[in-house]
């Protein structure tokens, strides 16, 4: 049942966005979401979800997919539109009963916020799906890596989330398989109050840790006899190379959102 | 020159316990198919631990390729030389892909990226796992898993390779997969390999069998004197493989001329023979 | 009485299921008291098998039953699960009480025993696996060696008294002695305890040794299912799906090729080395 869970929600294709370097994606996803954050004006939108909606079709990856990773947002968008309907309380009135008062600024305010998280997470979405988590890892290393003058320990974090990455579905495995064996020896997770479903989970949780500990170990051992020792002196084997289509796709959105950006303030 | 020497050994985990290995003293040739067995806790892996500096001698002297393991500076040139594998297929694999955790070991040692590129490309190949470089290394078989181990450990071209229970977790399709390619690396690419088993069955085909009990050395030889002292073995909490022991039980009831062979072809040539020779066929 | 599985189906919908193959309508027996190996590839479905027999997983069609009680029914399936005892690979990693003697009662304890009955049972369970109550009753479960702690896990099962006891791979990773001392108590626990014993194993000179009836599985179906002497006897069939075929067997067969007439079924090394024997010193 753990096995359902999608963990790094890549999809393979060979498209133009899934060729660019990691680092351009990473960059251009924090451009976009500046600007996103930049745009004051609703009717701004538009250009800015014509843009990456025209991304999206770049990406060749089916567009139901691209929105399904909107579904387990869908309750905090919910909220956000509900508590700026209810607390805006400026503008015309349209509706009042009780306590509630619904007014037009609050309903431009709240359409606002609810597009503009929506378009945050398509465009974050753009990344993940279109690039490995190793891949985004070793952008993320490469970028940080001048901070590594401030000993901001750029290395160790990328090789931490390189190793998490490749634990998480052993572990899952692992969960899966302690959950049966307890069960089999007549655990009941499934019903009781919450404190005794707290209680049910000991079982999992202390055979969890120590498994997941003593493989910790062992990882240890085994990079250590593998020569790892930091990051220092280490060459990698697939060296990342800023293409042709890196600068034009950076030049291309720069424009195009900075263009928005530009109106927005000018307005 | 011994490729790897064991000078009067003595490990201590802790400074009052029993001593995990007390007094092993160990020569291992250039190009031999050494076999180190033993019951659990009798050191076996404590040992393999020392032969790439993992754990240093409480006292005594360990030289691998001539270096001290105890001295810090030769550490990471005898990891380089002495390529480990671990018992659990799963807790070796640091990255995501395949090829990549291939590469690992060589990038750790500075070499250059098409050099990497080449001997991450020779070290699948040598395994036989090329087709599956792109694979995610959790949908891979445990045998599978211990081969892209050793191909990791091959990209970083060492001299010896030691295989520590390497097989313990594996099925017997995983194990032969695993004992094959042991002998071809070390038949065909002159690589000295030390497996450290329990599965006897394995260490028929050694050069040598170091067996092990209670943090020493019981007695070696090659398989074929090793096997004929079941009692001994039976001593130190091991077990001769069922065509030995089927044969030792014939030779005993004297239904069966003596012999020293191991292997389950040969001892049921040489059943055959004596059904020859007593005129039964 | 007996676990019963008519036509089971089931196939996997996620893409990890390299490493464990779909059932394809399974029909099997197992009967009370009876010892029962299954064998086949890593893959070919023995590890899905097994955990349809307590109900740990439902078919997706097809039924199984437990002493008549059906396992897709939740309120059942809890009492079937009783009499059903469940050793996974590598059991001392379900290990996670203080004491030995607590987590071998926990299995009696969610079964809702009084704390005497569940004292009883753990004092019983650990003298059947070889561990001795005052010796380990008290002790971290994790300063226990490997040996140990495989024991104790399997006294966690057996504390539930099951009339069922199945066991995958109870050997996996344990050196010759401990491997022969699982195997010695597994046969032990049988006559003691009048419980059947399904039993996933790699080894084929321990099935011939100790089973009665052996379940050969190749991808997802029963290939063959017959008494242990007449499974080995299709060496053939055996090799074609890639297994290993008993030591003894494989001697006999190699003597037959050459022309001595070993008669068929012989599959353990004692029973070959008395048969040997006798016809050799006859001359």
């Amino acid at each position: 049942m753990l096995k359902d869970i999608t963990l790094g929600k890549y999809y393979p294709g060979n498209s133009v966005v899934h060729a660019l370097d990691p680092r351009t994606k990473i960059l251009l996803t924090i451009f976009f979401m500046i600007a996103v954050f930049l745009v004051s004006d609703l009717w701004l939108f538009i250009p800015v979800t014509l843009g990456l909606f025209g991304i999206m079709l770049l990406t060749e990856i089916p567009i139901k997919l691209i929105l399904s990773s909107l579904r387990p947002m869908k309750w905090i968008l919910v909220f956000m539109f509900v508590i700026n309907l209810l607390m805006i309380r400026t503008g015309k009135v349209l509706l009042e009963f009780w306590i509630i008062k619904i007014t037009t600024d609050a309903i431009v305010r709240a359409v606002f916020v609810s597009v503009r998280l929506l378009l945050l997470v398509l465009g974050t979405s753009l990344m993940t799906l279109t690039t490995t988590p190793i891949r985004l890892t070793d952008g993320l290393e490469k970028l940080m890596s001048p901070l590594k003058v401030i000993k901001f320990p750029a290395h160790e974090l990328a090789m931490m989330m390189t190793i998490a990455l490749r634990f998480i579905p052993t572990l899952l495995d692992e969960t899966d398989r302690i959950m049966k064996a307890q069960t089999a020896r007549g655990a009941d997770f499934e019903t009781g109050s919450l404190i005794k479903r707290a209680k049910a989970m000991i079982p999992i949780m202390i055979p969890l840790f120590i498994s997941a500990f003593k493989r910790a170990d062992e990882l240890a051992v085994a990079m250590d006899s593998r020569c790892y020792h930091g990051g220092d002196g280490r060459t990698r084997m697939k060296v990342m190379h800023f293409a042709k289509r890196d600068l034009i796709a950076a030049a291309v959105l720069i424009i195009f959102f900075g263009a928005v950006i530009v109106t927005g303030i000018l307005l | 020159m011994a490729i790897i020497s064991v000078q009067d050994l003595t490990f201590n985990y802790t400074e009052s316990g029993f001593p995990a290995l007390s007094n092993v003293s160990l020569e291992i040739e250039k190009g031999e198919f050494l076999a180190i067995v033993g019951h659990n806790g009798s050191g076996k892996s404590t040992l393999a631990k020392h032969f790439n500096g993992l754990l240093t001698p409480t006292s005594g002297k360990v030289y691998v390729c001539g270096m001290d393991t105890a001295d810090e500076n030769n550490s990471l040139d005898i990891k380089r030389h002495v390529g480990m594998v671990f018992q659990n297929p799963d807790n070796q694999i640091v990255t995501t892909v395949v090829e990549d955790d291939v590469a690992f070991g060589p990038e750790n040692l500075g070499v250059p990226s098409d050099e990497i590129r080449k001997r991450v490309d020779e070290a699948l190949v040598s395994v036989g796992m090329k087709k599956y470089a792109q694979a995610a290394p959790h949908m891979l078989s445990g045998g599978q898993k211990q081969r892209i181990a050793i191909a990791g450990m091959l990209a970083m071209h060492p001299d010896i390779l030691v295989l520590d229970e390497a097989t313990a977790m594996l099925d017997p399709m995983g194990r032969r997969e695993i004992t094959d390619i042991a002998r071809k690396l070390n038949k065909e690419n002159g690589i000295t390999v030390i497996m450290i088993t329990q599965h006897m069955d394995e260490v028929t085909y050694a050069d040598r069998v170091v067996v092990m009990k209670n943090g020493k050395i019981e007695f070696e030889g090659d398989p074929k004197r090793v096997f004929s002292q079941s009692a001994r073995l039976t001593g130190a909490g091991l077990d001769v493989p069922p065509a030995v022991a089927l044969r030792n039980k014939l030779i005993c009831e004297h239904a069966l001329a003596p012999t020293n062979a191991v292997d389950t072809e040969e001892i049921t040539d040489d059943i055959y023979r004596e059904f020859v020779k007593r005129g039964i066929v | 009485m007996a676990i019963e599985m008519k036509n089971v189906c089931y196939t996997y919908m996620d893409d990890s299921a390299f490493s464990h193959a779909a059932l394809k309508d399974i029909c099997l027996t197992v009967n009370e008291n009876e010892f029962v190996a299954l064998i086949g590839h890593t893959g070919s479905g023995k590890s899905t098998l097994i955990s349809h027999m307590n109900g740990l997983m439902q078919p997706q069609s097809g039924k199984v039953t437990v002493d008549g009680l059906d396992m897709s029914d939740k309120l059942k399936r809890k009492e079937g699960r009783t009499r059903v005892g469940m050793v996974f690979q590598y059991p001392e990693y379900q290990l996670f009480e203080e004491t030995v003697k607590k987590d071998i009662a926990f299995g009696p304890h969610n079964m809702g025993l009084s704390d005497e009955e569940c004292d009883e049972r753990v004092r019983e369970a650990m003298e059947l696996v070889g561990l001795s109550y005052e010796k380990f009753a008290d002790k971290s479960p994790f300063d226990l060696s490997g040996g140990e702690r495989r024991r104790a896990a399997l006294a966690g099962i057996i504390a539930m008294r099951p009339k069922y006891l199945v066991l995958d791979e109870p050997m996996a990773g344990l050196d010759p002695m401990g491997r022969r001392r699982i195997l010695d108590t597994v046969i032990s626990l049988r006559s003691a305890l009048h419980c059947a014993v399904v039993m996933v194993s790699h080894s084929m000179d321990d099935v011939a040794r100790i089973a009665e009836r052996v379940v050969v599985m190749h991808e997802g179906s029963i290939v063959m299912d017959g008494a242990v002497s007449e499974v080995f006897t299709h060496t053939e069939k055996l090799r074609e799906i890639g297994l290993e075929i008993p030591t003894a067997a494989r001697i006999a067969d190699g003597l037959r090729m050459r022309g001595v007439d070993v008669p068929k079924g012989i599959c353990t090394i004692e029973a070959l080395s008395e048969y040997l024997t006798g016809r050799l010193k006859k001359c």
